[in-house]
C-alpha cells in the first residue's frame, strides 16, 4: 500500500498526466464536440487537409455505396500497391495494405494473397460499418501506399512507422515514433504491441523507447538500436503537426504523421483523445509542458515557424 | 471555476439535510432495534377431542406497555373462536364438537416496547380496588396461607409497611436465593420453598405467595420469549400493584421494575396453567417466533399515518406495496451507478459497457446469483461460439447482430423448456435483457479480435466482478429500506457523482501502467 502511495507521489511529482485529468482538464474543455467529425472521419480530415495544403496520402477512390462495388475491378485495374481503409475506423482496424499483384492475386503486406472477391467482400464490410466502432454506415478509402522511408529500414520490418505529436493550443508538446513489431502485427499502436520511441522535440532524436510499457534500447525484432535514431525531415514533421492541429479545431489533439520515401511527411490522421503512453515512451510527464504552454502569451505564437521554434526551446528533453 | 464543488456540496448538503431533518425534527425512527422490534408469533395448539363438546382456552396478548399489536389471525378448524376481555386481559376460546385431533392457531404481529414504570419511593399500601384486591387471596399454586410461606416470610423479615421495599426484598430473595430448575411440569409455591429451587412458573408463584401474604397484590404474567424459532414453554414473571399501577418483576431474568422488549406478554392471572382445555383427551402447545425485519418500513408508515405534518404524508411508503417492491430495487440502481463510476474512474476497471453490469445484476434478481450466472454463461458462451463460427461468412453488421439476437432468444427458450423439464428455476431468464446479451456477445468477439484473449478474459472478469458487486449492493435489505424511507439520499448520490466526475487523480490501474515512470528520474542524464 505504501508502495502504491509512493508511486502515486512520484508520478505526481514528475507531472505524469492521468486519464481522468486528461479527460477532465484537457479533452472535455479544449475539444468542442462539434469538431469531432473532423478527426473521426478521414474523409473530412483529408478534405480539410487538402484545402489547407497539408500533404496526405493520395486518395485513389472513395467507395460509399454497395452499388459502387461494381466499379472495383476497373478501379484496381493497373494498380499494384494501395491501401484500403475505413473512413471512420478505429485503432487501425479494417486496413488492408496491398504491396503487389501476382497472377491476379493481391499480396498483403503480411504476405498473404487475396483474391478480388476477397477484396470486394472487405470493401463491402467496410461500407456496412463492420470496422466503424459505432457500427454506422461507412465509406471505404482507397489510398496510394506510403513507401517506407529508407532511413527506417532497420527499424521497421513489419509495417510503416508513424509519428504521433501531441499539439496543445497550437504548440507541439510531445512526440513519439511508433514502430510496428511482429507482436503488433504490423500495426503502429502501443496497445497492440508497437514500440514507442520518445523524440526530443529540439533535435528529432530518439532518447528513450518502450515496448509494452517497459524500457527498451533496441528493436525487439531486429535488435537494431533505437536510442539515438534521428527522425528524418524533423523540421517538416513538426510544422506539419502544427498545421494539422490548426485544421482540427481541437485544443488538445494527437497528430499522426507518416514519412513517405518520395513525398516526405504526410498527415495520416488526427485523434481527439490521444493516448498517454507517449509519456512512458518519452520517460517524461505531459503536465509540466502543458502548464508551460498555458503560460505563454498568445502573441508569441502567431506563425507556424514561431510555434515550432518555441516548442523546440520549451520542450527540449534537456528542459524536462 | 470551482462551481462543481459548490454543486456537489449543495446536493450532498440538501440530501443529508433533509435526511437529518426527518430524523431529528420529524423523529423518523432509524432502526427497530432499540425500543421497538416487530415480531410475529404463532401460538399453535394441538388438541384431540373425545367426540363431545370441547373447549380450549388460551391467554392472548393485548396492546399494553409491553407491546403494540399490529395484526391478529386465527385458524380454528371446525371450532368457533371467541375473545373475552376483562381487567386482567384478553383470553381466546375455541369451542365446539370435536372428534379426532386438530390444530388450532393464533398468529399475532406486534411491536415490542420496553416496559417501564416509575416506582414511588414509598408505598404504604391501603385499600385496593376490587379488581386489584382479588390478587391478594390464595389461588391454585399460590398458597398464601400455608405455614411454610408464613415461616419463610418471618425468616426473611418481610414487612408490609412499605410495599415498595417489600416487593424489592421478595425480588432479591427469589431471584438470588432460589435455584433454577428446568421442568415443564407446573410447580406450586410451597414445593419451591421445600426444594429451594423451581422452574419459571414455580418461582413466579412463590413471588406471588410471599407478596400477597404481606398484603401486596401480585399476579403471575405468562409470556413468550422473543427468540427466533420454535418454543414449547411459556415464560413467567410477576406484576405487583405499586403506586396505583402494575409494576413488573422478573425473578428469572433478574430484572425488576423495567423490562427489556424481549417478550410477548399474555393475559395475566396464570395461577393455574394458562392454557386450559375441557372435553379433550390430549393437548399440547408450542410457539413459532419470528422477527419481522422488513416491517421497519411498516413501522415508519404507521407513524407517518398518525402524523399531522405535511412532509410526513408525501412518503413513498404510501404507494401501493407492489410499486414499493419495484422502487426498492430501482432506488438502489443509482448507488450501483456510483459504484460503477468509482470502479471505472478511480480504480480503472474496464468492463463491457458502462451500465451493462448493472442491467445484468438487476436481471439476476429473478434467478438468484448461482443459476443466473450459469444461465448467463450458457447463453453467452453458446452464442459467442456460434458467432465465432460464422465469422468467415462475413455477414453484414445488422444481419450478424440479428443472427446473434435470434440465437440468444433461441437459447433462452431452450433453457425455459429444459428448466421446466428437469426442475431448475429458469423462469427468471424471462427478465434477462436479450439485447444487452447480444451486444455483449458482439463486444466480446470484437475484443477477442482487437485486444487478444488475455485482455478479453481480464475484461470479462472485471465485468463479472462488477455484476456481483452491484448485485450485492442492491440486495442489501437495510439499504433498500433506507432509500425507500429516505429517498432524498439520491441527492447525496448526485452530489457524489459530480465529485467523482471531477476526480482528476490517477486511476489505480495507472499506477501499474506508468510503473516505469514512477522511479524518480536520475539526477544527471547522459548527453543526448
Amino acid at each position: 500500500m505504501t508502495g502504491l502511495f509512493a508511486r502515486w507521489h512520484t508520478l505526481r511529482r514528475r507531472g505524469i498526466l492521468g486519464i481522468n485529468h486528461r479527460n477532465g482538464a484537457f479533452v472535455l474543455p479544449e475539444n468542442p464536440r462539434r469538431y469531432y467529425p473532423r478527426v473521426d472521419d478521414k474523409l473530412i480530415t483529408k478534405r480539410l487537409a487538402d484545402a489547407a495544403g497539408i500533404p496526405a496520402p493520395r486518395t485513389l477512390a472513395v467507395l460509399s455505396y454497395h452499388h459502387e462495388l461494381r466499379k472495383l475491378p476497373r478501379l484496381l485495374d493497373g494498380l499494384s500497391d494501395f491501401v484500403l481503409k475505413p473512413a471512420r475506423g478505429a485503432q487501425g482496424n479494417g486496413i488492408i495494405v496491398v504491396t503487389g499483384v501476382e497472377r491476379g492475386r493481391y499480396r498483403k503486406s503480411s504476405g498473404a494473397l487475396l483474391t478480388l472477391p476477397h477484396l470486394r467482400q472487405h470493401v463491402s464490410n467496410t461500407i456496412s460499418g463492420v470496422f466503424s466502432l459505432r457500427g454506422d454506415w461507412d465509406s471505404c478509402l482507397m489510398e496510394s501506399r506510403v513507401v517506407l522511408h529508407p532511413h527506417f529500414e532497420r527499424l521497421a520490418r513489419y509495417g510503416i512507422p508513424d509519428i504521433r505529436v501531441i499539439v496543445y493550443r497550437g504548440l507541439p508538446i510531445m512526440a513519439m515514433c511508433r514502430l510496428p513489431t511482429e507482436a503488433s502485427d504490423g500495426r503502429a499502436n502501443l496497445h497492440q504491441g508497437a514500440i514507442g520511441a520518445g523524440i526530443d522535440l529540439a533535435t528529432g532524436g530518439v532518447t528513450h523507447a518502450t515496448f509494452r510499457n517497459r524500457s527498451v534500447a533496441h528493436h525487439v525484432d531486429t535488435q537494431a538500436p533505437i536510442i539515438g535514431f534521428d527522425i528524418p525531415a524533423w523540421d517538416e514533421v513538426l510544422e506539419l503537426a502544427v498545421r494539422a492541429g490548426e485544421i482540427s479545431g481541437l485544443g488538445y489533439v494527437g497528430v499522426d504523421i507518416v514519412i513517405d520515401a518520395a513525398r516526405g511527411p504526410l498527415l495520416l490522421e488526427l485523434n481527439a483523445r490521444p493516448g498517454l503512453g507517449i509519456q512512458v515512451a518519452n520517460d517524461r510527464g505531459l503536465l509540466p509542458r502543458l502548464r508551460r504552454a498555458e503560460a505563454l502569451p498568445a502573441a508569441a505564437l502567431s506563425t507556424w515557424s514561431e510555434r515550432c521554434k518555441v516548442a523546440r526551446d520549451l520542450f527540449a528533453h534537456a528542459v524536462g | 471555476m470551482r462551481s462543481w464543488i459548490a454543486l456537489s456540496a449543495t446536493l450532498v448538503g440538501a440530501g443529508a439535510g433533509l435526511f437529518l431533518y426527518k430524523v431529528l425534527a420529524l423523529e423518523y425512527p432509524l432502526s427497530t432495534a432499540e425500543e421497538t422490534g416487530t415480531w410475529r408469533v404463532e401460538f399453535t395448539v394441538s388438541v384431540t377431542g373425545q367426540g363431545g363438546r370441547a373447549v380450549v382456552d388460551i391467554p392472548l396478548p393485548k396492546t399494553s406497555g409491553y407491546q403494540r399489536l399490529l395484526t391478529e389471525e386465527v385458524r380454528s378448524g371446525l371450532l368457533r373462536f371467541s375473545i373475552s376481555e376483562d381487567d386482567g386481559g384478553r383470553r381466546g376460546r375455541w369451542s365446539g364438537k370435536l372428534e379426532g385431533s386438530t390444530t388450532l392457531s393464533y398468529e399475532v404481529t406486534f411491536d415490542t416496547l420496553a416496559y417501564a414504570r416509575r416506582v414511588p419511593t414509598r408505598d404504604p399500601g391501603g385499600t385496593y380496588p376490587k379488581s386489584v384486591a382479588d390478587y391478594l387471596s390464595e389461588s391454585p399454586g399460590v398458597q398464601t396461607t400455608d405455614p411454610a410461606v408464613a415461616e419463610l416470610s418471618r425468616e426473611l423479615l418481610l414487612n408490609g409497611a412499605d410495599k415498595v421495599k417489600l416487593a424489592r426484598d421478595v425480588f432479591q430473595f427469589v431471584s438470588r436465593e432460589i435455584g433454577s430448575l428446568d421442568s415443564p411440569a407446573p410447580m406450586d409455591a410451597v414445593t419451591v420453598i421445600r426444594e429451594g429451587r423451581g422452574n419459571g412458573l414455580g418461582r413466579a408463584r412463590l413471588f406471588c405467595a410471599l407478596t400477597r401474604a404481606n398484603g401486596l397484590p401480585c399476579r403471575v404474567v405468562p409470556g413468550i420469549g422473543l427468540a427466533t424459532g420454535r418454543q414449547d414453554q411459556l415464560r413467567y414473571w410477576n406484576e405487583v400493584y405499586l403506586g396505583g399501577a402494575w409494576t413488573p418483576f422478573d425473578a428469572v431474568a433478574r430484572r425488576g421494575e423495567t423490562l427489556p422488549p424481549d417478550r410477548l406478554a399474555l393475559a395475566p392471572g396464570a395461577d393455574a396453567d394458562p392454557v386450559r382445555a375441557s372435553g379433550t383427551s390430549a393437548l399440547s402447545y408450542r410457539f413459532y417466533v419470528q422477527s419481522e425485519l422488513e416491517t421497519y418500513a411498516e413501522l415508519v408508515r404507521r407513524r407517518l399515518t398518525d402524523s399531522q405534518r405535511f412532509l410526513d404524508h408525501i412518503s413513498l411508503l404510501f404507494l401501493p406495496v407492489q410499486l414499493q417492491h419495484t422502487l426498492r430495487i430501482l432506488l438502489l440502481v443509482p448507488l450501483g451507478a456510483l459504484a460503477m463510476c468509482i470502479l471505472r474512474n478511480v480504480v480503472g476497471l474496464k468492463t463491457f459497457g458502462m451500465f451493462m453490469p448493472m442491467l445484468i445484476a438487476l436481471a439476476l434478481t429473478g434467478t438468484g446469483l448461482f443459476w443466473g450466472t450459469l444461465f448467463l454463461a450458457i447463453i453467452i458462451g453458446v452464442a459467442l461460439l456460434t458467432r465465432l463460427a460464422i465469422q468467415g461468412l462475413y455477414l453484414l453488421l445488422a444481419a450478424r447482430i440479428g443472427f446473434v439476437l435470434t440465437l440468444v432468444i433461441l437459447l433462452m427458450v431452450s433453457l425455459f423448456v429444459i428448466g421446466d423439464r428437469i426442475g431448475i428455476p429458469s423462469t427468471g431468464i424471462g427478465a434477462f435483457p436479450f439485447v444487452i446479451m447480444t451486444m455483449i456477445v458482439e463486444r466480446i468477439s470484437v475484443s477477442l479480435e482487437e485486444e487478444g484473449v488475455g485482455n478479453t478474459l481480464r475484461r470479462v472478469g472485471a465485468t463479472l466482478a462488477s455484476i456481483y458487486l452491484t448485485y450485492a449492493v442492491i440486495h442489501v435489505d437495510e439499504l433498500q429500506t433506507l432509500f425507500l424511507v429516505f429517498p432524498e439520499v439520491l441527492l447525496v448520490i448526485l452530489g457524489l457523482l459530480v465529485a467523482v466526475g471531477r476526480y482528476s487523480g490517477y486511476r489505480l490501474i495507472e499506477l501499474v501502467r506508468f510503473r516505469e515512470l514512477s522511479v524518480p528520474p536520475p539526477q544527471s542524464r547522459p548527453p543526448e
